[in-house]
């Protein structure tokens, strides 16, 4: 499949509701995609199941603080840099590009350096949303190394990673962002074809630019957005349900930067006084009302505007913004004991164990239930 | 306190005199062309209701500029300085930018070595001398109004404003807009935003200079104000630097001047004006903002705007007969006098659906007499129910919530609205914007980097709402009118853990007595 501008715009829209509040804005990855398509570049989603088990792909992603991407924004070459300096330690040419995770500003850092390289990008990811560290992606979990790793920043300056353990590659990469200003291009999870069809999470790219699609035309067509997201999502086979968790306005903002991540809680309250809090660092973590856990981690939180059904980011809340939290079941390969102790509470400090969201027991209608 | 207040429109010109919240004149003129002249007729057929030095104030609010973006007309050519090499080369300044808009204000976008990191550190030196070339550049072609943007500005501007002072070595009469003095982190949208207010410099000399020269026309003392997007005002000086804060002003005022006039506080507003209605809703007596950034004329922004639906339904809408009878969007705008039929003209309008109908004065009914009784009814039905899908869009809620119809164009509407609890066309109407604008606030802002942890958090807040509570008092508010209107907190990455850039805005009511006595003071608090 050829991506074309409509693309990018519908991708940035299913990459921002994905990404949970975090991954960083998708619209800077959607303008640098429109840019690139303008100008005749060609950019080729692949299936994973095409992939010959013996291909090399590697993954590719901008690491750091969402907030620090908005404001030092890319040069554009740096992938490229990074991919050659994988390629001289790897010694062999990188077949495919594939994103690190759908959800965010990284699936579209992928088709923009797969464009620049004129390599195809795998329609697949590592984890079927966003997470905020290097070690929370299913070929990690199923025992992929994450390195060799290059990061690359805006002056040309280079480092390659080495670890055996990936959470250590985790702290390593961190410093190494920080020290770079911030945000750091990094390529790195270097799998083989056959790695990605046994481990990767299939199909997120299309799903996240259809999702994009279905949002655009419910909203063209006067229709319900939030219901048309929610049926779309149940046809992909990818998550486990969905239900509407709360509808409010933003009473209260908590946050700050914290070792590059933006960490804090909203507080949610609707027309009854009921109180919701989310947790979020980059992406959000936990939702709860009075002390009970509506949805918790890897389950996906996301916050949309009412009125328009846009997904609105950690950075982008405001104190009295009316917000709609919609909870979706996390897909299957996040769920296992051994990734949830990886991308579940766990995996994030929480004290609360992990819960399996509460999803809606009657499939949502297809139809408009507004009248 | 008495105050005028005034709305300049695209179509026409409102003047009210109020007091204490009262109307005791109002006056609707079509806009000039100059401006000028349509202004001072507003003016003088409400200054006879009073003695002139009981006038505490003339309040203005206009759509004019933002309609110089959206018609992309009246907009000067801007030169751009990106300081931040070698980074965000990928994105350009005017990246994502409607094509038109970039013709109209041409491509003089210069990138150059500098900015800061995050933390403060430059990024790299300066780079003095490729912002002299680019300066020299700009006036070689022309070029009057400069827009320069740093990367992380709002943290560290020193580049900024040492670029500025390197342009205005080398072009001492540019107009220069600096990114740090509208906008928060975001580069792409801050930048956009003084892009945008550098092309509007020209604009706002010549409208804003034509409120100034009514004024001196009518031999008013009186100062003049503007409204900007929050609904508070900002000096006549200020507005002339930064036009683009008068964005969505006209919305803001018909929303609150519709509150002031129903004593709905919370309700679905429906402004119909000559091109389009508005439609938005007021939550405990203020517009619901949009979330998120906001398209002005096609420009990503960072602006707080109310949160509107447009629909193409106005007086000045076209009415299409043939096959199928079509209302809008095409608009006679402010040629309704001279083009539409109840006024003399050929073009058959929304406004001539309504007289012929029998539901206003305004016109000559006689010259719409003849029309077809089925396309009147026709029309006027994709009004009703044109207007009525815009208010199923607003509302957020199934349950009916009240309706009120502002605007020049609230005749067009005959029957309640569905979904509508009431609806409600009070008087004055037809001038609520310019009611909003009488009633805008004085506000202050407080802009500080305060150090926060969980176990100070609550009185750091205190304080700088404190802070900002005295500044508002301070710039001419009434105490005890005084509320936070809205908080900002921008974490400050890799800063000292907890440390942010706290901004809390406060406003309150003009106090007349204060305000007449330190007239100076109001324009430091002004801003936003």
């Amino acid at each position: 499949m050829k991506l074309c501008i409509q693309d990018a715009v519908d991708l940035a829209y299913g990459a921002g509701l994905l990404g949970t509040g975090g991954g960083g804005s998708p619209w800077i990855g959607q303008l640098a995609l429109q840019q690139l398509l303008a100008t005749g570049a060609s950019v080729d989603v692949i299936d994973a199941m095409s992939l010959s088990d013996s291909a090399t792909v590697a993954t590719v992603a901008m690491i750091g603080a969402p907030t620090v991407m908005t404001e030092k924004l890319m040069r554009g070459d740096e992938m490229r840099l990074a991919l050659e300096l994988l390629e001289q330690v790897l010694d062999r040419p990188v077949d495919a590009l594939m994103p690190v995770e759908i959800g965010g500003l990284n699936s579209t850092i992928a088709l923009v350096a797969a464009g620049t390289l004129g390599l195809p990008v795998v329609d697949a990811d590592g984890m079927g949303r966003a997470f905020p560290e290097v070690q929370m992606v299913t070929f990690g979990i199923a025992g992929v190394s994450a390195a060799p790793m290059v990061l690359v920043n805006e002056h040309g300056d280079h480092v390659l990673v080495q670890s055996v353990d990936n959470q250590r590659m985790e702290r390593l990469a961190r410093s190494v962002c920080d020290a770079m200003g911030g945000v750091a291009h990094a390529a790195s999870y270097v799998m083989t074809g056959a790695e990605v069809k046994a481990h990767a999470i299939h199909g997120t790219l299309r799903m996240a630019i259809g999702l994009g699609r279905c949002a655009r035309e419910a909203r063209a067509q006067g229709g319900d957005v939030l219901q048309a997201i929610r049926d779309y999502l149940a046809g992909t086979g990818i998550y486990g349900g969905s239900t509407l968790l709360f509808e409010g306005r933003i009473a209260d903002l908590d946050r700050e930067v914290q070792a590059g991540f933006n960490i804090g809680t909203a507080r949610l309250e609707n027309n009854t006084g009921q109180v919701m809090e989310v947790l979020f660092r980059n992406e959000n973590l936990l939702a709860r009302v009075g002390g009970q856990v509506r949805a918790i981690v890897p389950d996906l939180i996301c916050i949309l505007d009412s009125e328009s059904g846009a997904p609105i980011t950690t950075d982008g809340l405001r104190y009295g913004q009316r917000v709609t939290v919609l909870g979706i079941g996390a897909p299957a390969a996040l769920l296992t004991q051994k990734a949830l102790a990886v991308v579940g509470p766990a995996g994030f400090g929480l004290q609360a164990s992990y819960q399996p969201l509460a999803v809606d027991a009657i499939p949502p209608q297809p139809s408009d239930t507004r009248s | 306190m008495m105050r005028i207040g005034i709305d300049v429109g695209g179509t026409n010109t409102d003047a009210v005199l109020v007091e204490d919240g009262q109307v005791l004149a109002s006056h609707k003129t079509p806009t000039t062309r100059d401006i000028a002249s349509g202004l001072v007729r507003a003016l003088e057929a409400v200054l006879p209701a009073t003695r002139r030095d009981r006038i505490d104030a003339i309040i203005i609010g206009t759509t004019q500029l933002t309609n110089a973006l959206v018609e992309r007309r009246h907009l000067q050519h801007v030169g751009v300085i990106r300081i931040g090499l070698p980074a965000a080369t990928a994105l350009p300044p005017l990246v994502g930018w409607p094509t038109d808009l970039v013709q109209a204000i041409g491509q003089h976008v210069v990138m150059v070595h500098g900015g800061h990191e995050c933390d403060g550190r430059p990024i790299g030196p300066l780079d003095e001398a490729a912002v002299l070339d680019a300066a020299r550049q700009f006036r070689r072609a022309g070029v009057g109004s400069i827009a320069i943007a740093s990367i992380f500005s709002p943290i560290a501007r020193a580049h900024e404003d040492r670029a500025a002072a390197l342009v205005r070595s080398v072009m001492p009469q540019a107009e220069l807009t600096l990114s740090a003095d509208l906008g928060t982190l975001g580069l792409l949208e801050r930048e956009n935003a003084a892009i945008v207010n550098a092309a509007l410099a020209a604009a706002a000399a010549d409208i804003i200079g034509s409120f100034e020269r009514a004024r001196a026309h009518l031999a008013l003392e009186t100062p003049v104000f503007l409204t900007q997007n929050d609904g508070t005002v900002m000096d006549s000086a200020r507005a002339r630097r930064f036009p683009v804060l008068t964005f969505a002003s006209g919305p803001t005022n018909s929303m609150r001047g519709a509150m002031q006039l129903s004593g709905e506080t919370d309700a679905i507003v429906v402004d119909i004006g000559g091109t389009t209605s508005d439609i938005g809703a007021l939550v405990k007596g203020y517009p619901r903002q949009a979330s998120g950034t906001v398209d002005v004329g096609g420009v990503h922004t960072s602006f707080r705007m109310p949160d509107l639906v447009s629909i193409g339904i106005g007086g000045g809408s076209l009415v299409h007969v043939g096959d199928a009878v079509r209302v809008g969007p095409q608009s006679v705008g402010y040629e309704l006098v001279h083009r539409a039929c109840c006024f003399g003209g050929d073009v058959l309008t929304a406004t001539d659906v309504a007289v012929a109908l029998g539901r206003t004065g305004i016109g000559d009914a006689s010259r719409v007499a003849g029309l077809d009784a089925e396309l009147l009814q026709r029309a006027d039905a994709l009004i009703h129910s044109g207007l009525e899908a815009g208010i199923d869009r607003v509302k957020t809620m199934r349950a009916a919530v009240p309706v009120v119809l502002v605007g020049g164009g609230a005749m067009l509407v005959r029957r309640p609205l569905q979904g509508a609890l009431r609806t409600v066309t009070p008087p004055h109407a037809d001038v609520a914007n310019a009611v909003g604008a009488a009633a805008a606030q004085i506000g202050a802002e407080v802009d500080r980097v305060v150090l926060i942890r969980s176990d100070n958090r609550d009185a750091v807040m205190r304080g700088l709402h404190d802070v900002a509570i005295a500044a508002a008092c301070e710039a001419g508010a009434l105490a005890g009118s005084v509320h936070i209107l809205h908080v900002d907190e921008v974490p400050i990455p890799y800063a000292a853990e907890g440390t942010r850039r706290v901004i809390v805005k406060a406003v309150g009511e003009l106090e007349a007595a204060r305000f007449r006595r330190l007239p100076g003071a109001v324009r430091e608090g002004a801003g936003t």
